[in-house]
């Protein structure tokens, strides 16, 4: 057993996890008690309405809130946070078996898994509503969803749990959190209980979009324009509640592992030996702790029309401002989900070609600059609404972020050169991502063409594009990740056939679904559309054959490192010969991963006693 | 430098945390504090998007407005003297103090709350609209300030804050006096500017 936030003896404890129901379902049990309470006092007593109704939009929004706070208490919270921020003792026990991810936890790595697991839930629930999506295109008129409505709520919903949920928790809250303490080693994140706290934000704000529909079908899709989404029923409120759960747990995780990298690092780490993969983290969680709150309050003023009412951004001109408020969100939101994959790629390929990273402090300076510029891009999406001349900056900026982008690529490719590259599936995976971002990225800079970019607004085109960014770069980076830490993380070795197999298997998928895409945006195909012209028909059966063989591919995937984790072959303490201090410890969930702590005193990507990193000694 | 260092040092293990663990804490509600900077910022934006430079003639700069600014600033300086009072190994007067600061807070509610309630402006106009949502905003930020201090107070009373352990006091006043600061700063961009 291990209990390592605890004041109490092991026979106390016993008697209090005997008292006490399973977290999650004392969580659950305090959430609908905490949203039949306050839903009741509001809709039945502090503002009835005409008819009586039992739901309302604003004993909704105060029910959602209390059930929340039930739900944070229920899970641990009152435990490990409430009791001894007022003096009482410590009775947390975590069992060191699988219970341990279904509680409150405050080790990292714990905390980690829960959020991998969680953002795996996630893309597939988002995944499965993308398959009915693609069911529904196979034909030119309604047939799946009863109604277009239906299928713009299902489109809502895969954005947003696709971008609030998995791109910019994936890569960050989940494998951030398990390995960023590890690699610069620590034993522990800045602030645990921060952590702890905020990955269970992430299952109540899936479920609260997820659910939804039950409140009445919203077709603003993931960037619930207002003052359409002032239109839509209620299930809009819980899409804004929903995404500002999801935000607040990835602005935890962020101010949390900022401070981690800062102040947690071993004696000797400088910020020259720094792994890649730590400034990939340290670059995004800056864009998280700027952008993440500018949308939650643009959010909260769409809500307040929607529960007040107010008329905010109703008024002649004013719908523009909320347009201004989401981009400025909404394109550095691209550079959340797409800057650490960047570092990953820099992180993996030098171990897999045993060779010196090349040009390492472009390669920071890559990701620094991509973070800095991408503030100064948003209105590349709102190129139907300007003037010409105000286009001029916003194109030039757009083109210009290709630059340290780029940086990102010649980096790779320089350690790539005569390297000798072990073709594993990580490996694989890494060049397929570096390929769909260069095909998203490419097409990213004529998009940024207010020529090309007016004549394709709103086409699959765009959904073409910005899918090879963010399921191109980071779904396969985080495939890469996911075997090239398989070892480390369950101590098993995964099928390096079957892992191969799985690569191609969703590469020919998602190529053959979101190549077509492009050629389909280009003969006229809008977006946000259930039906389209019978011409159409043919090009988007076959997407959709393609889809349901990526969406089979991510379930082969799936299922393989499912089976591995327990039944791989036993895997080496560092079977990719890598330097950086995760493989240095065997320490697992409920571990301390270093003692002592290790002290730093030379770089992690030097494979070469002539590299340039060995010069910085 | 070494005598700096030497001396930040064993301030730090005085107050019973590490010289790092301070900075780290320090730190972590600087990042706290900027982050949540940004809603103030979007909605300085949307004011003058919304509602140009727009003051109504029968705007009352008082309730809503400089009153609560002004109880939120002076309520800084009993938070501050609290910590000094527990340097001083003086928790009750800390307590007292903080009495004073918690009081400060409840009155600015008060006054946030109450145009809120019998706003003047209707709320369908271009002006009440972004009135209403900046004292909606001022009034949460207070509320969870007033909650934060009122923790501290009880700890405090509990001998859980010490002269030795005063960090969470620290904090209390950090994110008290940001919330002073920052409905200051709105209410100059709504009813002054």
């Amino acid at each position: 057993m291990s209990s390592h936030v605890t004041d109490l003896g092991s026979s106390q404890l016993a008697e209090h996890r005997r008292r006490m129901l399973p977290p999650l379902v004392r969580g659950l049990l305090w959430a609908a008690i905490g949203f039949l309470v306050f839903n009741t006092l509001v809709s039945q007593i502090l503002d009835r309405q005409p008819f009586d109704p039992f739901i309302t939009r604003p004993s909704v929004a105060i029910g959602w809130a209390a059930a929340l706070i039930g739900w944070l208490l229920g899970v641990g919270g009152w435990e490990v946070i409430v009791r001894p921020y007022f003096g009482y003792p410590v009775e947390w026990d975590v069992p060191n078996d699988w219970r341990r991810y279904f509680m409150f936890s405050t080790d990292h790595k714990v905390v980690g898994l829960q959020y991998i697991f969680s953002t795996a839930g996630s893309f597939f629930v988002a995944g499965f509503a993308a398959m009915l999506m693609r069911l529904e295109l196979m034909h030119a008129k309604l047939w799946v969803f009863s109604n277009p409505g239906s299928y713009l709520a299902t489109v809502g919903i895969h954005g947003t749990v696709m971008m609030f949920s998995v791109g910019t928790v994936a890569l960050v809250g989940g494998f951030g959190n398990y390995f960023i303490p590890m690699m610069i080693g620590a034993n522990s994140s800045a602030f645990p209980r921060l952590s702890g706290l905020s990955q269970w934000l992430l299952p109540a704000g899936v479920a609260t979009v997820v659910l939804s529909p039950l409140l009445g079908l919203w077709d603003t899709g993931w960037r619930g324009y207002a003052p359409l989404s002032g239109q839509d029923p209620s299930g809009i409120v819980f899409y804004y509640l929903g995404v500002f759960a999801l935000t607040t747990s990835s602005l935890m995780v962020s101010i949390n592992l900022t401070a981690t990298i800062l102040f947690k690092r071993a004696p000797g780490l400088t910020w020259n030996r720094l792994p890649m993969y730590a400034w990939g983290i340290l670059a995004v969680s800056l864009l998280n702790i700027i952008w993440l709150p500018e949308i939650q309050m643009t959010f909260v003023l769409a809500l307040l029309n929607n529960i007040v009412p107010f008329p905010l951004f109703a008024e002649v001109g004013t719908p523009l401002t909320y347009m201004e408020a989401f981009w400025l969100f909404g394109h550095p939101e691209v550079y959340i989900i797409v800057v650490p994959a960047f570092a990953l790629w820099q992180e993996i390929i030098p171990v897999m070609g045993q060779k010196t990273l090349f040009a390492r402090q472009w390669g920071v300076l890559g990701l620094v600059f991509v973070m800095l510029f991408s503030g100064l891009v948003w209105a590349h999406h709102m190129f139907t609404n300007m003037r010409n001349s105000e286009m001029l900056p916003f194109s030039f900026f757009t083109e210009m972020i290709s630059i340290p982008t780029g940086f990102a690529y010649l980096v790779v490719l320089g350690t790539l050169w005569r390297a000798k590259l072990r073709l594993t599936a990580p490996t694989l995976l890494v060049l397929m991502s570096m390929f769909n971002f260069l095909i998203g990225g490419i097409t990213g800079v004529l998009l940024a063409d207010p020529v090309v970019n007016l004549q394709t607004h709103d086409t699959f085109f765009v959904i073409a594009h910005f899918h090879y960014t963010i399921i191109g770069a980071m779904i396969f980076t985080w495939l890469a990740v996911a075997y090239y830490w398989m070892p480390r993380l369950s101590g098993r070795m995964y099928n390096e056939k079957l892992a191969i197999l799985g690569a191609i298997w969703v590469f020919v998928g998602f190529n053959g679904a979101f190549g077509q895409m492009f050629f389909l945006g280009l003969r006229g195909m809008n977006r946000w559309a259930a039906a389209y012209p019978v011409y159409l028909q043919s090009m988007n059966f076959s997407v959709s054959m393609f889809a349901f063989l990526l969406g089979l591919g991510f379930l082969f995937n799936l299922l393989h490192i499912a089976w591995m984790w327990n039944r791989g072959k036993p895997a080496k303490k560092n079977p990719w010969g890598a330097q950086t201090l995760e493989w240095q410890t065997e320490a697992q969930p409920g571990e301390k991963n270093f003692h002592p702590l290790p002290r730093v005193e030379t770089g992690f990507y030097d494979y070469a006693a002539d590299g340039p990193s060995r010069k910085d000694e | 430098m070494s005598h700096e260092l030497l001396d930040h040092n064993s301030r730090a293990t005085a107050v019973g945390l590490s010289a790092r663990a301070l900075r780290k804490n320090r730190f972590g509600i600087v990042l706290f504090c900027i982050s949540q900077g940004v809603p103030y910022y979007l909605l300085t934006n949307v004011r003058y998007m919304l509602a140009g430079g727009e003051k109504p003639a029968n705007l009352n700069i008082w309730m809503g407005g400089l009153l609560p600014a002004l109880l939120l600033l002076v309520g800084i300086v009993p938070i501050v003297m609290a910590r000094s009072s527990l340097h001083q190994h003086k928790p009750a007067r800390a307590q007292t103090q903080l009495a004073l600061t918690l009081l400060l807070c409840l009155s600015a509610l008060i006054t946030l709350l109450l145009p809120l309630w019998y706003h003047s402006f209707d709320g369908m106009s271009r002006f009440g609209e972004i009135d209403l949502t900046c004292l909606g905003v001022a009034s949460f930020y207070a509320c969870i300030s007033f909650l934060v201090v009122f923790g501290v107070w009880i700890r405090i009373g509990k001998r859980l804050i010490t002269a030795e352990n005063p960090w969470s006091l620290e904090a209390a006043t950090w994110v008290f006096s940001f919330n002073a600061v920052a409905w200051t700063y709105l209410f100059f961009i709504l009813d002054v500017l």
